[in-house]
């Protein structure tokens, strides 16, 4: 795991945050929602041991590629990329990665009225 | 000279002693919101508290308070080593909180530790593994507040994760990770939201196979979700629609009657 720094705002910390915190003179905001974001961050650091991104602006490099990338194609692919390819990695049963890009591509959907419930998570790794 | 400098050094650290004192001089009440019948008696009958009076009493009678919940600096280390040679020892942590005004473009905007009602709302809905405040003590200024906490020894799931040499499965990191959607579905249904999830907020404990149970901490940002949203333009549950509009359309006048309109209504 890589050291790193947490950047605490009135919302939470910076690296578990949701965008539209950072844009909350622009939109508004669920907090649930919020909640389900910071669901999907918490995940990924758990499973693959390191940090998505340190902050969701466009001053960071890997959120800026994420956003970028979801302008202009399905964020199914992004997610399956990155899940193959840290799946060999780290050993990852490949029957797995399907669940693990559902709740990554679910939970970290930049358009906050997308993303799913945490009962919806829990059904998936159920299955 | 040498005699001067000494009267000198001395009289500087009398100065900082003293200033060090009058710092921590903390006096704490006890808040009168929170239901009483909760707290172990021994704790709850204290009226007047001081941050340093709290540890001194309560070291002889077994108990020890930790500075924080979680962290382990040098100072909870030596007294974690010095807990050990001593049997039946209770142990709590504590945290120091201010409540935070802020006023800006005519607006207050919400406190952000002023949460004690909410603690008090999410004790009675009795959802499990959630660490809640065994003890609130709030200044008579009601600037800053004391929290007092169970103790976790085992730490953070951060640290269980990452820091301790654990080897963890993958199944096992997915088990922990439905133990933790369990407490936030839960919070979720009574329409609470935590707005800080991450692993640092999760303190571990075992169950009596042995196996990880999280236990959600630091309600600092909690909110119910209903709650009203701030805005640098007002707060937005009178707020007209088009300002609360990402792309923002072109709006006019007409939303100063909106707001007025609730108002009058």
């Amino acid at each position: 795991m890589k050291s790193y720094q947490y950047l605490h705002f009135s919302g939470g910390t910076a690296m578990y945050l949701a965008p539209e915190i950072l844009n909350k003179y622009k939109s508004a905001y669920s907090f649930k929602s919020t909640d389900i974001w910071s669901l999907g961050i918490l995940f990924y650091i758990m499973i693959y041991s390191e940090p998505l991104w340190y902050c969701p602006n466009k001053n960071d490099n890997n959120y800026s590629i994420y956003s970028s990338f979801k302008n202009s194609n399905p964020s199914e692919s992004y997610w399956n990329d990155i899940v193959i390819c840290n799946n060999q990695k780290h050993k990852i049963p490949e029957e797995q990665s399907s669940k693990i890009i559902d709740i990554l591509d679910y939970c970290l959907d930049i358009n906050y009225m997308n993303r799913i419930d945490a009962s919806v998570i829990l059904n998936i790794l159920n299955e | 000279m040498g005699n001067m400098f000494g009267i000198i050094c001395r009289l500087c650290k009398n100065d900082l002693k003293e200033t060090d004192d009058k710092k921590e001089n903390y006096d704490y009440k006890e808040n009168d919101n929170i239901n009483t019948k909760i707290y172990p008696k021994y704790l709850s009958q204290e009226t007047r508290v001081n941050k340093y009076f709290l540890q001194l009493k309560y070291n002889n009678d077994n108990i020890i308070l930790y500075k924080s919940n979680i962290i382990d600096d040098k100072e909870t280390r030596d007294r974690k080593f010095n807990s050990i040679l001593l049997k039946n020892i209770k142990k709590y942590g504590y945290q120091i909180q201010k409540n935070v005004y802020i006023y800006e473009n005519n607006v207050y905007k919400f406190t952000i530790n002023n949460n004690t009602n909410l603690i008090k709302d999410i004790y009675n809905l009795n959802i499990k593994n959630i660490l809640l405040p065994k003890l609130l003590y709030s200044k008579k200024s009601h600037q800053e507040y004391l929290e007092v906490f169970d103790y976790y020894e085992n730490g953070d799931l951060y640290s269980y994760l990452f820091e301790q040499n654990n080897k963890i499965s993958f199944y096992d990191k997915i088990a922990v990770f439905k133990k933790i959607l369990n407490i936030i579905i839960e919070l979720h249904k009574n329409d609470y939201t935590h707005r800080d999830i991450k692993l640092e907020n999760f303190v571990v404990e075992f169950d009596s196979k042995g196996e990880v149970q999280p236990i959600l901490i630091d309600l600092d940002f909690a909110m119910k979700s209903y709650q009203y949203l701030h805005f640098s333009g007002g707060t937005a549950m009178y707020l007209a629609p088009e300002i609360l509009n990402k792309y923002k359309s072109a709006y006019s006048f007409r939303f100063c009657y909106e707001i007025i309109s609730i108002f009058t209504f």
